[in-house]
């Protein structure tokens, strides 16, 4: 099984410190997981055109293929204008309807604002849907205030919900065969 | 005098939202609105997924947007939502970008089963920009835009009745 953690923003530095800590629980928690990380910071992705795919080329189609290879997903955004960023839903727009298919997606989010909590509820969970992925019924909403300043997790609490995300997707992913396969 | 800004989130140049883009340009003209265009896909894509805040081409389309009245925002359906092309420009808006300003959603979908895109993906957005006075959209069908010759589309009637109707509520809006 692999787990992919996707930091979906290019700004900003929150997002990746939360989705990495949460890739690096589930891996505590069952070491024999392989895992990635996709930090789109790192890739010359371009935009989605409306074209299929298998057309993309360069950094895009690796970052397609990640996403396409992985079984399961920790996805971090960080909130923009009350939801997702953009160079994260041009992420989705890129990978075919098949990409998340019967999978499982548990997400994060950072904000600067407690008032955008249901961001995930809302804004990103219809995507899910809209895939089909399998999405955790926990999800983690990092505030600046969880933070250090060396952008280190300092809050406890938050913490044990990054743990018992990582739990819930490891759990979910081993139990849910895909219904292709049944 | 009242003036428009259109924003478009289409993620191709023969996308068949030019068809919808076009009657609105069209009604614009004839009703002798002033109005202005921000075509995301022909912004710098570096500025929009860097965020460049100060990047002269956007502070050009925010510039755009901060002096009309009213705001056209079209978008596809991709993944059950607005592109992502369109959302890395509303990311570049200053906080509250669409406020005192009279908001017109116009979606193009695949299916039918994708209308409340706009009520349950876009409007939260729209919002959180400060608008307050957003109108009813319109949502019309890949099927119901003809693409013809020479990059021209045609709309089907029923979807343009709905079109001009939203559009003729949208100029009385405007001048009131």
């Amino acid at each position: 099984m692999k787990l992919l953690g996707i930091s979906g923003t290019i700004t900003g530095s929150k997002t990746l410190v939360v989705v990495e800590k949460v890739v690096e629980l589930a891996r505590r928690f069952d070491p024999q997981i392989e895992t990635e990380i996709l930090d789109l910071k790192k890739f010359d992705v371009q935009f989605c055109d409306g074209r299929h795919p298998d057309a993309y080329a360069g950094d895009t189609k690796k970052v397609i293929d990640m996403v396409s290879s992985a079984d399961s997903f920790i996805i971090g955004t960080p909130i923009f204008q009350a939801s997702l960023s953009g160079a994260l839903k041009n992420l989705f727009d890129l990978v075919p309807p098949s990409a998340f298919r019967n999978k499982v997606i548990g997400f994060v989010a950072t904000g600067g604002t407690y008032q955008h909590y249901l961001v995930i509820e809302n804004q990103l969970k219809p995507i899910a849907g809209y895939f089909r992925a399998y999405t955790a019924p926990g999800y983690v909403y990092a505030h600046t205030d969880h933070f250090n300043q060396n952008n280190e997790i300092i809050d406890s609490d938050i913490i044990v919900r990054m743990e018992n995300l990582a739990k819930e997707v490891v759990h979910m992913s081993k139990m849910l065969t895909p219904v292709g396969e049944l | 005098m009242a003036k428009a800004v259109i924003i478009s989130g289409a993620t191709s140049v023969n996308s068949r939202l030019n068809g919808i883009e076009n009657e609105v340009l069209a009604f614009l003209t004839r009703e002798r609105i002033e109005f202005e265009q921000i075509k995301v896909r022909e912004l710098p894509p570096e500025d929009l997924i860097y965020g460049k805040f100060d990047s002269p081409e956007i502070a050009i389309a925010n510039k755009k947007v901060e002096s009309a009245d009213a705001v056209i925002v079209l978008t596809p359906v991709y993944k059950a939502s607005f592109t992502g092309v369109l959302k890395t420009y509303l990311d570049l808006l200053p906080q509250k970008g669409f406020a005192n300003k009279i908001i017109l959603p116009l979606v193009i979908g695949g299916t039918f089963g994708h209308l409340l895109v706009i009520d349950y993906a876009l409007k939260p957005v729209l919002s959180a920009l400060g608008a307050t006075t957003i109108l009813n959209g319109v949502y019309t069908l890949d099927s119901q835009v003809e693409r013809i010759e020479d990059n021209q589309y045609e709309l089907d009637s029923e979807a343009n009745e709905r079109l001009q109707k939203a559009l003729t509520d949208f100029a009385e809006h405007l001048r009131e």
